[in-house]
Order: structure tokens, then C-alpha cells, then sequence
């Protein structure tokens, strides 16, 4: 049954075939199943939109990034915005709990409310969420939220610190570092508001976190 | 019947399945099919869970919530839960309707 795994994109496997294996491992095997299996693969096939990233700086993006910018959507739907900018960068590192970002923040005495303060005194109150009506259009209409420029300049940015931490992923400390050193967005004037703007002193901070981690 | 929230095609109803599971709390793959077989009576295959998952997840209804890879919990984003309680809402008022015609003929 575990071998089943290999029917689906190597893509698709690097996201999801841990758990998918765990899952059918815990099956009683039947030819339903296998037949369940292999439609699964073939719609992953048909459908590489579901699990490949096709913008070149999500493919570098490990776990932890992935899971800030997974927040960093949320928090745009929060504020009911149809686009994903620096400013929801901003709030998700600081909301990934146990993650370096928000770690080193904390150190820099940067919690989740002060951003959240920051990011709606430059954005203004979002509007009061009719019930359901968050994502409703968006969702018929199947389409993507918008990346502003400035984001993928983010992300662009923090696979150069990657590169220069000797870090093959792009993890959320590197995604920190990006939005400093774009400097320009909401994101960043979030932080700097907020006393967090000295590139070298949080670079500095980044790397004692990791360095404290268990698997470096 | 009006357009649902999410057009999954074969997915839709799995998907509804599992948003309802996370609804109480955040579950792992395993844990969501245990607990649609329970409450459901559906009998979920692995190919099913997890195309309804991962299309859940690009539109950002449920994350990602652990980072245990071989048990990965998934739990309900505030658009998940919002989008769960309009389509509830609407499969209630389905149902009311039709109990209503059946309680009208003599």
C-alpha cells in the first residue's frame, strides 16, 4: 500500500507524502482504496496548481516559511484585503508561535498586538466581516489573492539571506530579514515604528536564535 | 440549488466533511477520517482526503497548524470557519424547506 506514495508528483510528495503515508498505512488495504489512491494521484498530476508554488521564490520556501505565509494570507482576509502585502508578512512572523521570527521580535520587545496596533493605525479599521462573505468571491471565482511587488521583493531578499546564512530553505528568521532590508512597505514601517529597523542588530539576533534550535 | 462557497467538483463534499471535523479543534489526516466516519458515516480514501485537503488549504479555508510532518495537524482559518457556517446555513434552509413540503401534503 505505501508504495502507492510514488503515483504522485515528487512535488506533491515533498508536501504531503509523509502524512498521506501515515494515513495509508493505518488502512485496511482493498482494491477501493487503491482505486481511491490512484484517482488521487492522477487529479495531483492534473492539477499542479494545488501544490506547486509556480512563482521561483515560493519553491525555496521550507516548512516554517510556508506556514508564515499560509498566516500571512489569513491575516489579509482578516483585514479583508484582496491582495497579500508586507504588512501581513509582518503580522504572521509575529504570530508563528515558536518560530524564530516571532522569537527574535519578542526579544526586541515587538508582540503580535503592537503590530497589529501599528498595522491598522496605518491602515485604517477593516470593515466589520459580514458573515461568510469574507472569501465567498474570491472562492467562485477560484482566483489567487494578488502578491504586491514589494512582497516578492521580500521574498526575493530573503532567499538572499538564506543564501548568505548558508540555508538551502527559506525559512520565516530569513523572511524577517527580507522585509528589513526592502524597507519601504508597511511592513517594514511597521517595524520600524516599532523600534525595529538595524538590519546588523537583528541579522545579529537571528543568528543566536537558530543557533539555539535543536536541529540547526 | 444556489452556487455553493467552494466548487470543489468531486471534492466538495469531502471538503465539507473535513471543515466540519476541524470545526470543534485542529486534527491530523488520520484523526479528520476517523472522525468523518463517525459522525458521517463516510468513508473517506486517502486519494479523497487529501485532494480535498490540499485544495482547502491553496484556498486558504485550513493551514498547516504543527510541524510534525508524519502527523500534521490541520486546523480551520477564520475564512474556513466563516465559509463552513454560510454553507451549513444554506444546507439548513434546504432542509427546512423540504421537511415543510413533506409536512404540507395530506
Amino acid at each position: 500500500m505505501r508504495r502507492l506514495v510514488r503515483l504522485y508528483p515528487a512535488g506533491w510528495r515533498r508536501r504531503y507524502g509523509a502524512e498521506f503515508e501515515t494515513v495509508l498505512a493505518a488502512q485496511e488495504p482493498s482494491v477501493w482504496q487503491v482505486l481511491d489512491v490512484l484517482r488521487g494521484a492522477i487529479d495531483a498530476h492534473l492539477h499542479p496548481g494545488l501544490w506547486r508554488s509556480d512563482a521561483t521564490p515560493f519553491t525555496r520556501l521550507g516548512e516554517p516559511g510556508r506556514r508564515v505565509l499560509a498566516l500571512a494570507q489569513d491575516e489579509a482576509r482578516r483585514l479583508r484585503h484582496d491582495y497579500l502585502g508586507t504588512e501581513h508578512l509582518a503580522l504572521a512572523l509575529a504570530r508563528q508561535p515558536g518560530g524564530v521570527g516571532a522569537r527574535v521580535l519578542s526579544a526586541l520587545g515587538v508582540d503580535e498586538a503592537a503590530l497589529r496596533n501599528e498595522a491598522l493605525r496605518i491602515l485604517g479599521q477593516p470593515a466589520a466581516m459580514a458573515a461568510g462573505e469574507c472569501c465567498t468571491a474570491r472562492l467562485l471565482s477560484g482566483g489567487e489573492m494578488r502578491l504586491m511587488p514589494r512582497l516578492k521583493r521580500v521574498l526575493d531578499l530573503a532567499a538572499d539571506e538564506a543564501d548568505g546564512l548558508h540555508d538551502a530553505n527559506v525559512v520565516d528568521a530569513h523572511l524577517l530579514l527580507g522585509l528589513l532590508r526592502e524597507g519601504e512597505g508597511v511592513g517594514a514601517a511597521m517595524l520600524g515604528t516599532l523600534g525595529v529597523r538595524d538590519l546588523d542588530v537583528v541579522r545579529a539576533r537571528v543568528r543566536e536564535a537558530v543557533g539555539e534550535l535543536p536541529h540547526p | 440549488m444556489r452556487a455553493s462557497l467552494f466548487d470543489f467538483g468531486r471534492f466538495s463534499e469531502p471538503a465539507l466533511l473535513i471543515l466540519i471535523s476541524l470545526a470543534d479543534g485542529p486534527k491530523h489526516g488520520y484523526a479528520v477520517r476517523e472522525d468523518v466516519a463517525r459522525t458521517a458515516s463516510v468513508r473517506l480514501g486517502t486519494g479523497t482526503l487529501y485532494g480535498a485537503l490540499a485544495r482547502l488549504e491553496r484556498h486558504g479555508l485550513v493551514v498547516p497548524a504543527g510541524a510534525d510532518e508524519r502527523r500534521r495537524p490541520y486546523r480551520l482559518t477564520d475564512c474556513g470557519a466563516a465559509a463552513l457556517r454560510a454553507q451549513l446555513g444554506e444546507l439548513r434552509d434546504l432542509a427546512t424547506a423540504g421537511l415543510r413540503r413533506l409536512e404540507a401534503v395530506p
